[in-house]
């Protein structure tokens, strides 16, 4: 019995149940329907507004943009890394700069980037790059550094050319280290760009998630509230059950 | 061929050991003894290039097998780690050794015993000229390893590598060595094949 209340699904149906008891729970005594709304009302939103094209409108918006931000981050961390690794000098340099930005929040930016670019989307990739950037870009060169400690006295053995080592060593040693940081660099950017579309509504044409989360909070439809608030919750749970499967494949 | 001249290795300032020599000539295996902590190790990591020293090191291309067991690239199949390593076929060896089923398994997937098989065959056919052995069988039980000591020892004449070899079992020394080396904290013996266990635990002692 205590085994099988430890598997996997029993501990998810077991957290989703309590979750909906004491929502029910916080419904019955809230009394107050606009504000909690019951499950049975939010589970028939939900299953309305998921056949809305405002609805999917919004959601790919968010989601694109969070693909941008993301590949945009991999390629400047790359890049930046690559850079480091050229030279000690170099390096050295970066490893400052990440010392004075990393503790600087993401958010404090947007004045300086909506000077160039207005608030737009623009200045909303930027930001969410920001929010990861320095803190991957640091742990990058950590965990390239404990790669090199780990395998370089078994690489002198091999007489191999850099690319060779670059290929058979350095990239599939590091791959768990940097699918563990790609999975907490994820949550940075999805959590940013849901605050800053919360926070900025309805952007210069751009519309999503987080925006019509308050536009519908305002126009106190709170049921399709809960539904978005869910919807978002779900998509970062399927996005890391995604990355976490991933990074399952490379550990070794 | 390996020659260490006048080689010294100070670790936070203290040297291990007096200046040694020690000659290694192609076709032989010579055992180096000593007790724990004596420098043996750091030997081998000065001939391979990971610890300063003192002294004078001439040596061919070399491979070092390393005490720590972890040599092979566990995100490969044992199969692609011997391919990517050496380039004269194995497969003859890995099959008197009784290892091909093994060859498609991750190393993760074999035990420490079969990992130190395979580290060792893929530094013998890795074209280099000599190795450099840290207790490289010291997972296996003795009739294995007998057996690969024997057939090893046959490989180094067969392939014209040269070996040095750190063991702390006097009877694997007697078996596979062309010299045995005494390393203390004063000088380098030269050990008799036939030396008695009571008499080379007193000169261990010295």
């Amino acid at each position: 019995m205590s085994n099988l209340l430890l598997k996997n699904w029993v501990i998810n149906i077991i957290s989703i149940a309590l979750l909906i008891i004491f929502w029910q729970l916080l419904y019955m005594i809230a009394d107050e329907t606009l504000v909690f709304p019951s499950i049975l009302s939010i589970v028939t939103v939900f299953f309305k507004i998921i056949q809305t094209s405002l609805f999917w409108q919004t959601y790919y918006q968010t989601v694109i943009t969070l693909i941008e931000a993301w590949l945009i981050t991999i390629f400047s961390v790359s890049l930046s890394v690559s850079i480091c690794l050229l030279s000690p000098f170099i390096r050295k340099i970066f490893e400052k700069y990440c010392y004075f930005f990393m503790p600087l929040p993401s958010f404090a930016t947007i004045p300086i980037f909506s000077l160039f670019f207005g608030l737009s989307k623009t200045t909303m990739l930027l930001v969410m790059v920001l929010s990861v950037y320095w803190f991957l870009s640091y742990q990058t060169l950590i965990a390239i550094d404990a790669v090199k400690i780990k395998w370089n006295k078994h690489i002198k053995n091999l007489n191999w050319n850099f690319t060779k080592i670059f290929i058979h060593v350095y990239i599939p040693a590091s791959a768990p280290i940097l699918f563990g940081l790609n999975n907490v660099s994820w949550t940075y950017i999805w959590r940013t760009l849901i605050t800053l579309e919360i926070a900025y509504g309805a952007i210069g044409g751009y519309f999503g998630l987080g925006s019509y989360l308050i536009d519908v909070k305002n126009k106190l439809d709170i049921d399709i509230m809960y539904v978005i608030l869910i919807s978002i919750a779900l998509t970062g749970v399927i996005i890391n059950n995604g990355f976490d499967k991933l990074s399952k494949k490379f550990n070794w | 061929m390996l020659s260490i001249t006048d080689l010294s290795i100070a670790i936070n300032g203290q040297n291990l050991f007096l200046p040694i020599n020690i000659n290694v000539e192609t076709n032989s295996i010579t055992v180096l003894m000593g007790n724990s902590g004596i420098g043996k190790t750091s030997i081998l990591n000065a001939i391979s290039g990971n610890l300063k020293y003192n002294g004078n090191i001439a040596c061919e291309k070399h491979f070092t097998i390393f005490q720590d067991n972890n040599q092979l690239f566990p995100w490969y199949s044992i199969r692609k780690n011997l391919d990517l390593v050496c380039n004269q076929t194995y497969i003859l060896t890995v099959r008197d050794w009784n290892l091909e089923h093994l060859l498609d398994y991750k190393p993760d997937e074999i035990s420490g015993g079969e990992r130190q098989r395979f580290t060792l065959i893929r530094g013998m056919y890795s074209g280099a000229k000599i190795l450099l052995c840290d207790e490289p069988l010291s997972g296996l039980d003795s009739l294995t390893r007998y057996f690969v000591l024997k057939d090893f020892k046959n490989k180094i004449t067969e392939l014209n590598l040269s070996c040095l070899w750190i063991t702390h079992d006097l009877r694997e020394a007697k078996f596979i060595s062309n010299n045995i080396k005494l390393l203390t904290k004063t000088k380098l013996l030269s050990i008799k094949r036939n030396i008695s266990e009571q008499s080379f635990i007193k000169k261990l002692g010295n």
